[in-house]
């Protein structure tokens, strides 16, 4: 018997108002996430794929349609019950890394605690667990311009993965890295991947999907499985 | 735990807040330029009137706020012809028997005459006041002894020839103003029997104009009787029997409850002739503090001006911070901040501007106020609250200047900060 989904998006859809109308970026989308997947999500530039991960992120809400998140409808939570999901179930990686220019990696890594119940006598060791990781231990103390973007973006993974979420969701995290640097960067979420962690990654790089379990292709805010 | 949360929470808000202030030092310094003016121009202010404010109340008490004052007064020829009319023969002997028994509350009262006279061995810029006064006038005005002593009962009973000095007079005579040293006022020798500390009485002045000050170290006292060998020797002495007389009360409270019967009885005795004027220095006092304190009001408003155009400043360079860490608020948004953390975090900035600025300012202010006592001779005095209201003021601008602007980052849709470039 397959389990419940930790994730799903019945019927969804997104509108964003425009000069002169409405311009819909979701087309009723049904989607599931199922715990221990690691799901790679195509498509073009503009296809919806970002609007879709947001929603599973509970950063934007649907217009239409339903979000359900570990069971529950959160399509019409409150700002505070959002940011609460955020903090229990969410990881985020972005493509820019997005990580606090004046802030130690350590502080970095332990920002999503500064907004969570967890007792700070266990931020540390969490930090340092998620840093030895992903091979940063030792660059605990350093600021963000002393790193490389390969190590930038590591230290964003461990930022989305300190707290245990139930889902990490990842945005081109490999947009602005080399070659060379892209493939540590999916060996690490496979790692994760293999370690029980549920995965959700956007890319526009049709090769990343053969590190995934499922991959799904987004044209022009609809969503299609390859099989 | 959740104080050791909420601890972690400070900490982490006000390391992240002062990490961002410090990578852009010169902009935080510039934008908290005007909360250092405006809080060194209140401390100054306050400092400086605070200052002041001792200075005339130490005057004032000196005089002795359980004493009232009563003084001759010299009236306009018509009045004056009223006044003979009258009967009124200015302030005289009389009063004093009848203020004696005025009131129970009073305890003691002490009497002084002008004398216009010269004075030998003194250069023109000295201009002695020579007065003839009972013994009490002196320890009611509690003047201290610098060497020699104060004036005896025998000495106006017995009409003795000697005088006491003012400091700055024993000075100016040099060898001929020690103790025991013969002086020469008018044509005749008095002994100099004693040296008095000199002292402002007071700097406040009356309705009418007449200065109540007089400078204790500029003053020759003589035992009241005394002063008649001067006149004598045709030296003038005024025509009125007194020019002040101080009646001491057993406190200030008494001292203020009597002045409607001393009042009552002054127009009785004067047939209702104003050739005289009460001081009180209990309502003197009471007048000076509320003065002061209207002072103080208006020069610390000025001072809040500059506070409060140091807050639009402030409001100003958090405007800018918020639309250049757009993406930062997008960041914590994502991470599980909600929109009152982010709140919470720029209204912490804010503070922690207002405040460095607001203790820079007191630093500045202190060292403005002694520059101000030591180059213009006022007195500064600095108190707990000339230093916690400007701060307190500083603090309370920086929250207000920082309201709107992290209203606006948490407003901010995290989608559209994670897009912003």
């Amino acid at each position: 018997m397959r389990p419940h989904p930790l994730a799903s998006l019945l019927n969804v859809a997104k509108d964003y108002p425009i000069e002169g109308g409405i311009l819909r970026v979701l087309h009723h989308v049904d989607f599931s996430v199922y715990p221990g997947e690691f799901i790679v999500i195509t498509g073009a530039s503009g296809s919806g794929k970002s609007t879709l991960l947001h929603i599973c992120g509970c950063l934007d809400s649907p217009s239409e349609g339903k979000y359900m998140l570990a069971g529950k409808d959160v399509s019409h939570l409150t700002d505070r019950q959002l940011a609460g999901l955020r903090q229990n179930y969410i990881g985020f990686v972005f493509q820019d890394f997005n990580l606090l220019p004046y802030g130690s990696v350590y502080e970095n890594v332990a920002l999503p605690f500064l907004y969570s119940k967890v007792d700070p006598s266990k931020w540390k060791p969490q930090v340092l667990a998620a840093l030895t990781e992903v091979g940063l231990s030792h660059r605990l103390n350093h600021r963000p311009s002393a790193l490389s973007g390969g190590e930038r973006q590591r230290v964003a993974i461990a930022r989305a993965v300190v707290c245990n979420p139930q889902l990490v969701l990842a945005d081109e995290p490999t947009g602005n890295l080399d070659s060379v640097t892209s493939q540590e960067i999916l060996t690490l979420f496979s790692r994760l991947h293999e370690s029980g962690a549920t995965i959700i990654l956007v890319t526009h790089d049709h090769n990343v999907a053969k590190t995934a379990s499922r991959h799904v292709t987004m044209k022009d805010g609809l969503l299609s499985e390859v099989l | 735990m959740s104080h050791l949360l909420a601890i972690a929470y400070l900490r982490g808000l006000y390391g992240i807040a002062s990490g961002s202030l410090l990578r852009h030092r010169l902009r935080s310094f510039l934008s908290i330029l005007g909360i250092i003016c405006g809080v060194a121009a209140v401390f100054a202010t306050l400092s400086i009137g605070e200052g002041a404010k001792r200075e005339v109340l130490a005057g004032i008490r000196q005089l002795g706020l359980d004493n009232i004052i009563v003084r001759r007064v010299q009236i306009a020829v018509p009045q004056g012809g009223a006044a003979g009319a009258n009967g009124s023969r200015g302030l005289h002997f009389t009063d004093i028997e009848l203020l004696k028994g005025a009131s129970p509350a009073i305890v003691n009262l002490a009497y002084l005459k002008e004398i216009q006279t010269d004075v030998s061995g003194l250069s023109r810029e000295v201009t002695p006041q020579v007065v003839a006064c009972s013994p009490s006038y002196l320890s009611m005005l509690r003047l201290g002894v610098l060497r020699g002593r104060l004036m005896l009962r025998s000495d106006e009973s017995q009409k003795k020839m000697i005088c006491i000095l003012g400091e700055d007079i024993a000075r100016e005579l040099g060898s001929q103003g020690n103790v025991g040293e013969w002086l020469r006022i008018g044509e005749q020798l008095f002994l100099v029997a004693g040296i008095v500390k000199s002292a402002r009485l007071t700097h406040s002045k009356e309705k009418n104009g007449v200065a109540l000050a007089r400078e204790i170290g500029q003053m020759i006292f003589l035992p009241f009787g005394a002063h008649q060998y001067l006149k004598q020797s045709n030296i003038s002495t005024g025509d009125s029997d007194l020019d002040e007389v101080i009646v001491k009360t057993h406190s200030e409270q008494d001292a203020g409850k009597i002045v409607p019967l001393i009042q009552r009885t002054l127009e009785i005795s004067h047939q209702t002739v104003r050739d005289y004027q009460l001081i009180v220095p209990w309502q003197l006092m009471n007048q000076a503090r509320k003065t002061q304190r209207i002072f103080n009001l208006i020069l610390t408003a000025i001072g809040g001006i500059s506070l409060i155009v140091g807050g639009i400043g402030i409001m100003n360079v958090l405007l800018a911070v918020i639309s250049e860490r757009t993406r930062e608020i997008g960041i914590r948004r994502a991470v599980g901040a909600t929109r009152n953390d982010i709140v919470a975090q720029f209204l912490a900035e804010a503070l922690l501007l207002t405040t460095s600025g607001g203790v820079a300012g007191i630093f500045v202010g202190f060292i403005c106020s002694l520059s101000i006592a030591r180059f213009a001779g006022w007195s500064v005095a600095v108190t707990p609250l000339t230093i916690v209201i400007p701060l307190l003021t500083s603090v309370v601008v920086g929250g207000c200047s920082g309201v709107y602007p992290a209203i606006k980052a948490g407003r901010m849709d995290p989608v559209q900060a994670l897009r912003s470039a």
